[in-house]
């Protein structure tokens, strides 16, 4: 079946989250430790890869769209300075990624007003993650703290991608 | 009817993109020592398990309707989709794969509301057809796309009928009697010709003959006129599936036509209360005894959407032989075949040695071959010219033991129909 007729394509590659996007890793750059040139080449290309992929007549290149964003945050992040700012803004610019997601061109409008609740637990565990990092008295410990809690979701993830029922809701004895 | 659900939950590509640059991510803030990739991970790594648990907790359960509209070749479909709470229309993904032989004229259309999926289809029949539309596959996909279930989809197939329209009119043909028992009584049954029988409310498809104008008028709303119509015999419609030297694309194509027609065909007589059966003969008959009725249209489309090309032909005698088992003698048959060789050709004589009338009515295979030539055009048109002359003689030759009819403009057929309600030509073979 081919590719639905869902409205501009363009307006749909560079709408609204994708400006939020932007905005974030620009900023992002700005924020760390690469000249400022090299920083903003990266944010730039890695929103000019997801952008022309979207807006690519081949309907199978679209999917590969998200990697130029992700690689372009994972330098930014890497390069970014260790403080409690930076590191907020880098998981606030994940957020905006994963809004920008749902405003996939090949579905239909509406995506991001419905995505909101999903980006939900994602943002309290950001919160969750930088309140501890930052917040709390420890040098080298907060890293730790981080990681701890990463780790444990890392498991979390293997447990649900081993067994994804566990997720599904429980049948009834009247069902 | 419902579509089976087989897994009820699946983590899309995207999540697994997710989740490998959380890792990595992960990884490089424990070689780096800093917090901050670990903080850009944290969203990407949970994003994937909020996804499944924010909205429907199992497969989400979606009403399925839909509609055929559309003339001859082109087919409009129009379905409409209606999830259970809290599932959203625009988060359904749905796949309709077009039978075998139908095109796409347009990309798909897509619409939601707030309560439903509103999906439209523009399709293209090149040959005219009959094909059943299974219950589309509906999944539900987060509005990250990064999840999916498969959705439980509850509505009935859609049946595509396409073809010629002129078959409509064969219903009125007058055919021959079968069963001559001394004492039988004359079956009498509504139509639209014959004698006068009372007037009705008059139904929209209804022709202006059929009106009576002063009645109506008395009246204030349409009235028509029903008549008493003498049921004038049975009819049997044979497919020959045999394999030819065609090749499997062309019979296949072929039989599809025929299909089509016998459908027509059939629909047409039994509009008129006439009793129909079918047989196929390939490697060996498959008969549908005389019946009447809805019932008996829904067996015909069964059983002639379950039709395909015989792998193996069997000897024509076998057909005479074995039709004789189900269906009396000195009944009007319409034998569709494509005449495409000298087996089909001996099939008319065997039927007529056990006493059937057929009317041979036999696509041609001249179109088709055509179309997928690949010569030169002045070759083309050597070829086409010595094809034309040898599927004459091949007609020519059934033309000795009964009518035969070449079929070569698939969407008309108003000479095999006007030729059928000519009884005296039918009788004289002309």
């Amino acid at each position: 079946m081919s590719a639905p007729e869902v409205g501009s394509r363009f307006g749909r590659a560079v709408g609204p989250t994708f400006a939020l996007l932007a905005a974030g890793l620009l900023g992002f750059a700005l924020l760390g430790t690469l000249p400022l040139f090299e920083g903003l080449l990266v944010a730039v290309a890695g929103l000019g890869f997801a952008a022309a992929l979207r807006q690519s007549g081949w309907r199978g290149l679209h999917a590969y769209a998200p990697v130029g964003p992700l690689v372009s945050l994972g330098i930014l992040a890497v390069a970014s300075t260790p403080s409690a700012i930076p590191a907020l803004y880098g998981g606030a610019t994940a957020l905006a990624f994963l809004l920008w997601l749902s405003e996939d061109p090949d579905r239909l409008a509406g995506g991001p007003g419905r995505a909101i609740g999903r980006l939900l637990l994602p943002g309290i565990g950001l919160a969750l993650a930088w309140t501890s990092s930052f917040l709390l008295p420890g040098g080298d410990a907060t890293v730790g703290i981080a990681a701890a809690l990463l780790g444990g979701v890392l498991v979390l993830v293997a447990l649900f991608l081993r067994a994804p029922e566990i997720l599904e809701r429980d049948a009834t004895a009247t069902s | 009817m419902s579509a089976p659900v087989r897994e009820p939950l699946r983590w899309r590509p995207r999540s697994y993109l997710l989740l490998g640059a959380a890792a990595a991510l992960f990884a490089l803030g424990i070689a780096e020592r800093t917090p901050v990739p670990l903080l850009v991970a944290f969203p990407l790594l949970l994003a994937p398990i909020a996804a499944p648990l924010v909205g429907a907790r199992g497969s989400p359960k979606v009403a399925a309707t839909g509609v055929v509209r559309g003339k001859e070749r082109s087919i409009e479909l129009t379905y409409h989709f209606t999830p259970e709470s809290p599932t959203y229309p625009a988060d359904l993904r749905v796949t309709v794969a077009p039978p075998s032989g139908i095109l796409e004229a347009a990309p798909p259309r897509y619409s939601a509301s707030a309560d439903t999926l509103q999906l439209d289809l523009s399709w293209h029949v090149p040959d005219p057809m009959v094909a059943l539309l299974p219950v589309p596959d509906v999944r539900w996909e987060d509005a990250l796309g990064l999840v999916e279930r498969e959705a439980e989809v509850t509505g009935e197939p859609l049946g595509i009928e396409r073809y010629p329209p002129e078959l409509r009119r064969a219903g009125v043909v007058r055919l021959d009697r079968t069963v001559a028992l001394p004492g039988e009584t004359r079956s009498r049954a509504i139509g639209a010709t014959g004698e006068f029988f009372g007037i009705r409310e008059a139904l929209l498809d209804d022709p202006p003959r059929q009106i009576n104008w002063k009645a109506s008028a008395r009246a204030g709303r349409r009235l028509a006129n029903e008549y008493a119509l003498d049921r004038t015999g049975d009819v049997l419609l044979l497919l020959d599936t045999r394999p030819t030297s065609l090749g499997p694309s062309v019979d296949a194509r072929l039989l599809g036509i025929s299909r089509a027609a016998a459908y027509g065909l059939a629909d047409a007589f039994l509009r008129e209360k006439t009793r129909v059966g079918v047989a196929v003969f390939g490697e060996f008959i498959t008969a549908l005894p005389l019946s009447t009725g809805r019932t008996q249209r829904i067996r015909i489309r069964d059983i002639l959407l379950a039709t395909s090309v015989a792998p193996v032909a069997a000897p024509a005698e076998r057909c005479g032989v074995a039709l004789r088992r189900y269906y009396s003698r000195g009944m009007t048959t319409i034998l569709l075949s494509p005449l495409a060789d000298a087996e089909s050709l001996l099939l008319v004589p065997h039927l007529r040695r056990r006493g059937f009338h057929p009317v041979v009515l036999s696509p041609s295979y001249l179109p088709l071959l055509a179309a997928s030539s690949d010569l030169v055009p002045e070759d083309e048109a050597l070829v086409g010219r010595i094809s034309r002359l040898l599927r004459r003689e091949q007609v020519a030759r059934a033309w000795k033991d009964a009518p035969a009819i070449d079929w070569e403009d698939y969407w008309s057929l108003g000479g095999f129909v006007d030729f059928l309600r000519r009884p005296t030509l039918r009788e004289r073979g002309i």
